[in-house]
Order: structure tokens, then sequence, then C-alpha cells
């Protein structure tokens, strides 16, 4: 059975089809298998640019009309975007009917699905997009979405509870060679060019921590581990290192510093490269020991806080030079960010 | 891609030498652009690959830097084997943040399917973005194995996440981009880290972890939320184009042009100008532009190559 007749003609995105308005296109009935469905579909081809690389469609046009997408891109017809996208955004947007309808999962029912194009006429979001005036009232919709976003929400939920048999697990020995009451004064072997970051989230990609630190010299290695929350950067040159540790504020002087990667929250100190576990339980198990130890870290400087404010309100000397520091309102962002973060 | 700096890229294998490598056949067809034997049964028989791309001695630039080329990346650069250097049609390079491809092709042109493979080797699927790597093989007992895996992986992309698994003999290496993914997929399968063995590198199926759900969700949220942002500014940008407009009354039009094009149209909700918007539609003053024949069916403008099977009528 041939997925489509003969008069229809191909539903092809504008960026497909390119700036050409002398298009020609090649068509082939049959010519190849629906790549959604498996159906033998009438293939157009056509070059967007004179003598360029030619673009075929790859999908028939009862699924690429059921998805409201384009036959050779797949992008959704109206918004442009992949139509997983487009269908999330819309869930975002509280659109009805998204929610039930997703993609058939196997061929068979794809097949059937797309055999049954009266019944099934969109899938996902295409009955909003295909609409004209559902797309831009859509729009609307989203645009008052945004903005008021929980964004602590996932932060709040996460790492409370390890299963049983990981909490169990003993890594005294592991931790206790961690340098987590270390600080970010230059050590006195000059051989070590190794800092030790913990604190490092799970939605902290690696490459930012390199990125960061890539700034001040070439890296050596960089040993990341998510499980565990702590990574060890080491640089080439030891000035490089001391150059880093020395960018880094250090409010208790003698303890952990701290910076900002993407609004999280990490610690640093100088540190010899340790095992952070080796079995996925032990990484896991370290990483919540690091969490608590991150908690108490974060109680005790706001203590600190506080008290130093009481001493300001006694002090005008120390009120003035406080106000003459450079970034205050960075600064205070930069306190806020430490104390408001759930570990 | 218009500026060509640094080395032409190095020539990996001499043609001379070079012999057509092929896997043990496992089928009765071999296909030389996936690398494999069809028909007959689908055992694929891991081998260890002769040789072995060195990003930093062999990247260069090629004819895909000079020329508008099709802009992918060489397969066989990924695989150590190019035996063109500068004189290769394809990327002698690892892909770089800014090398996006459709959703429909890998870095090196080869169309994706619907559904990832059984195995989950292959090109795999456009309904899914992998960017994660299922290394298997890997000697997880050996105490320098995480220093090989990072040695080995972290020149070919920017690493978001690199977990060792030991006891299961096997890593997972997540990248920022899916390309460098696709790119370190090929390069990788078939390496050895310490000569005895053999890494096999798959596609990795979805982390059932909550805690990898949730941060899943969460990124998805994130990169939904930019693009609504971007659909948005677009469709005011383009709103504030559109100004004032008066439709001119329409010369009489190629009647089948006419109706192609309104189908097309019809699929699409905004009619302007602006055709580089992501919200554009089919544009009318295109449509003006066209010649004006007196076209008796579509053919005129679909110009047939039919299949030779096909009937007329
Ligand atoms: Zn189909
Ligand atoms: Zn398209
Ligand atoms: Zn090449």
């Amino acid at each position: 059975m041939s997925a489509d007749n003969k008069d229809d003609v191909p539903a092809v995105c504008e960026t497909c089809l390119g700036p050409n308005p002398y298009l020609q296109m090649i068509r082939e009935r049959g010519g190849l298998e629906c790549k959604l469905c498996t159906r033998p579909f009438t293939v157009y081809k056509w070059a967007p640019v004179k003598n360029g690389p030619f673009k075929h469609t790859i999908i028939c046009l009862t699924c690429a009309k059921q998805r409201n997408c384009c036959q050779s891109c797949l992008l959704d017809l109206t918004y442009g975007i992949p139509i997983q996208l487009r269908d999330a955004a819309l869930k975002m947007a509280g659109v009805d009917g998204v929610q039930g309808a997703s993609e058939p999962k196997n061929e068979v029912s794809k097949l059937y699905v797309a055999n049954n194009s009266e019944r099934f006429k969109s899938i996902g979001g295409a009955a909003v997009t295909s609409n004209r005036d559902k797309a831009k009232e859509i729009l609307e919709k989203l645009a008052a979405v945004k903005g008021n976003r929980p964004s602590k929400s996932a932060n709040a939920q996460k790492r409370d509870t390890l299963p049983q048999h990981i909490e169990n697990i003993d890594v005294s020995k592991i931790v206790s060679k961690l340098p987590f009451n270390g600080s970010l004064e230059p050590p006195s072997n000059p051989e070590l060019k190794t800092l030790f970051i913990f604190g490092v989230d799970d939605s902290l990609p690696e490459y930012k921590i390199t990125e960061f630190f890539e700034q001040f010299g070439k890296l050596k290695s960089v040993n990341c581990q998510h499980g565990a929350r702590c990574a060890f950067v080491t640089f080439t040159r030891r000035v490089d290192a001391e150059a880093a540790a020395k960018s880094i504020s250090c409010p208790i002087s003698g303890q952990s510093g701290l910076f900002l990667i993407e609004n999280i929250p990490l610690r640093v100190t100088w540190g010899k490269e340790r095992s952070l576990g080796t079995t996925n339980r032990e990484k896991l198990k370290v990483g919540s020991i690091v969490t608590k130890f991150l908690k108490k870290l974060s109680k005790n400087s706001m203590n600190t806080t506080k008290r130093t404010n009481e001493e300001q309100t006694n002090n005008n000397e120390v009120k003035r030079v406080k106000s003459d520091t450079r970034k205050p309102a960075k600064e205070a962002d930069f306190e806020k960010t430490f104390k408001n973060y759930e570990y | 891609m218009s500026q060509i700096k640094g080395k032409p890229a190095r020539v990996q294998v001499d043609p001379n030498e070079f012999e057509e490598e092929q896997p043990p056949q496992t089928g009765t067809v071999y296909n030389i652009w996936y690398n494999k034997w069809s028909g007959g049964g689908n055992n694929h028989v891991l081998v260890k690959s002769k040789y072995k791309l060195d990003v930093e001695r062999d990247s260069g630039y090629t004819r895909a830097d000079k020329t508008q080329g099709t802009g992918y990346f060489c397969l066989f650069f990924a695989k150590g084997m190019c035996s063109k250097g500068k004189k290769c049609e394809y990327l002698h390079r690892i892909p770089r943040d800014d090398d996006v491809f459709p959703l429909t092709v890998d870095c090196f042109g080869r169309e994706k399917f619907s559904e990832n493979r059984d195995d989950m080797g292959g090109i795999g699927s456009f309904n899914t973005v992998n960017k994660t790597l299922y290394i298997g093989g890997v000697l997880t007992d050996r105490k320098d194995v995480q220093d090989r895996i990072n040695g080995e992986f972290k020149p070919l992309g920017k690493i978001s996440k690199i977990n060792v698994i030991s006891g299961k003999n096997c890593a997972f290496v997540t990248f920022k981009s899916e390309s460098n993914a696709q790119f370190a997929k090929e390069a990788m399968n078939g390496q050895s880290l310490y000569g005895t063995d053999i890494l096999s590198v798959k596609w990795a199926h979805e982390d059932p972890n909550p805690e990898a759900i949730r941060q899943k969700k969460r990124t998805i949220e994130q990169e939904t939320q930019q693009v609504v942002l971007q659909l948005l500014d677009k469709y005011k940008r383009q709103r504030q184009d559109d100004g004032p407009h008066v439709e001119e009354p329409e010369e009489p039009e190629p009647v089948q042009v006419v109706q192609q094009l309104k189908q097309i149209e019809d699929t699409k909700p905004t009619t302007t100008s602006n055709t580089n918007g992501i919200l554009s539609g089919v544009s009318l003053e295109l449509l003006k532009r066209l010649p004006q024949p007196k076209p008796t069916d579509r053919k005129s403008l679909v110009n047939a190559y039919e299949s030779s099977d096909d009937d007329d009528d």
C-alpha cells in the first residue's frame, strides 16, 4: 500500500526549499520507504542552492501532516523547531491534549497510526501549530509562562537520601584523605599544582570547570567525579595554579575559597589528587558526605556573616571600608547565592 | 569556514600501502559507508582497529575548508585512516560548538534512523538527542583506567561527564554536543587502552537513575525555554517588519503554481515577506516573480523524472 496519493504536494519548509524561486523538483513515486511508517512514498528531490547538494524528502506526507513537520528536515512547519521540543513547549504552556498524545512507539503501531490517518489526524502538538491562529495564541501564552519558573524546586528535592546499601558503605578512609579542611594559601611544596574543588553539581558539566580554570593557564588534567561531587584540577605550571587560587575569594582565611560557576557555588582548596572512590557506590557515598559537609559550612558562614554585620553596626570605620569595595552589589549577590543555595 | 589557518591535513595512511580494511565477513553484502556486512544475519564482530586518530598531529585544513563543501566530517579521518590529506573533500578536525547539522543526519552526513539499532550501535535515531556513549570492554580493574579514558576521550570534544563503572567493565562518556559524541563513537570504536583490550563504543541507553531523569527533565525545560524566547523574539520582530501591509490586487497567476504554494501555505500560520524568520510563510513577493507559463499540469513546476514503472495519466 502506498503512503500517499498522486495529487499531493510535498510538505517542505522554506529553509529546506532554499532561496531559488525557480525551483525544480524531481519526483519519484514509491522511491523510498518512509523513515517513520516504512510505507513506500513519493520522494521529491531538489537542490536548494543551484548546483549545490540535493535534498530529498525522507518521510511520507501522511506522517508529516500528522506531525505538522517538514518531510525533509522533520522540524515543525510553523515554529521551525524539533517536534519533540515543540511538544515540550506546549506542555509547558499547559496546552490541552498534548500531554496525552505521544509518538507511536514501535513499527507496527506507527504503521497502524499512519494507515488510519483519518482517526489520528495529529500527533503531539501538531494540532496546535498547524492552526495559524492557535500557533500565535500559544506563543503569547508561552510568553506569560516564562519568568515564573520555579528555579530551585529541582535543587531542593535531590540527593536527600541514599539507598541503605550505599549508606552502609564505609568511605572514611577515602574521605579522611581529601583536603576538605585545606586552604587557599600557597602550599610550601612547590610541586603541588593541583586544586581540589568540591560541591560539583550533577547539572554542572565538566567542560565548564575546565573552561573556568583554563583562563589562568594550561591544564595538565581535570579529574571530575560527579558522583563524589568533587574534582581535581591540575595545572601544568605552578604560577598559573597560584593565579587561579588568588582570583578566588576566601571569606575566612585559612579555609576553603568560594566561587561560582553557572550559579553553582563551589569550594576550592589546594590539595594533592586522591582517590574519590573506585566503585560507583563509593563515589555516591563520598558525594553524600560532601553534601553534608557543605551544609555545615554554609550554616557556619551564615553565622559568621551575622557576627560581622553586628560588628559593623558598632564600627563606622569598618562600614566605610565595606562600602568602598569595588563591587558591593556583585558581592552581595554572591553571598546571597551561597546562603540560599540548598545543597 | 572561510578562514584557513594552520597546517594542511596530514595524510594518515599511505594510499599505496592502504589495503581496504573490511571486518570479517559476516554477511553477504559489504557496505563501506557503514563499515559492516549486511544480509545473512547480524553478527557484529568487533575487530581491533589498525589505525588511530591523533587529533593534534592529524588535524588540518582540507578542500572542505576552502570551498563551500558539504561541511561534513571525514569518517576515515575519525578512524585514523584517510589517505587523502589536504585533498579530502571532508573536514579533518574535530567538531566545534558552531558545527550544527540537520536533525536527520550525523556529523559525517549519514542519514539517521527513526529508532536506534537493537544493539545500540550504528548511526542512531533522529527521535532522540543522544550525547552519551557507552564504552564496553574497559579494563576497569586497572589503576590508571580513569586517566586513560580521560586521555582518550577529552581530545575529541568538550566533556560534560565521564563515569567509569568498575566491576561492570564499562564507562559512560557524555559530550557537550551530539556531533562530538558521533565523532568520538567512530574514532574510538575498536580502539584499545592497554593493547590487549578492544573498546566497543555504542550509544548509551537512557540512564534509569532518578537523579539522571530529573537532570534530563531540567535540561529539556531549559532548552525549551530558550527556544520559546527565541521564537517570541522572532515573532515580535516579524510583526514590526510587517508594518501596515497593503495587499495589492493580484495579477492572474499560474494556477497550478498558486495551488501548490497555497497548499504549502496552508500548513503555515503567517504570511510575510520575511523569508528568513522561523515563522515565515511562503513569500508572496516570491510568488509574483514567478514566470508566467501556461502550465497544464504540475509537471511544469515539479519536473517529473518519473521512475520508469510509473504509469502516466
Ligand atoms: Zn510515513
Ligand atoms: Zn525542512
Ligand atoms: Zn578525509
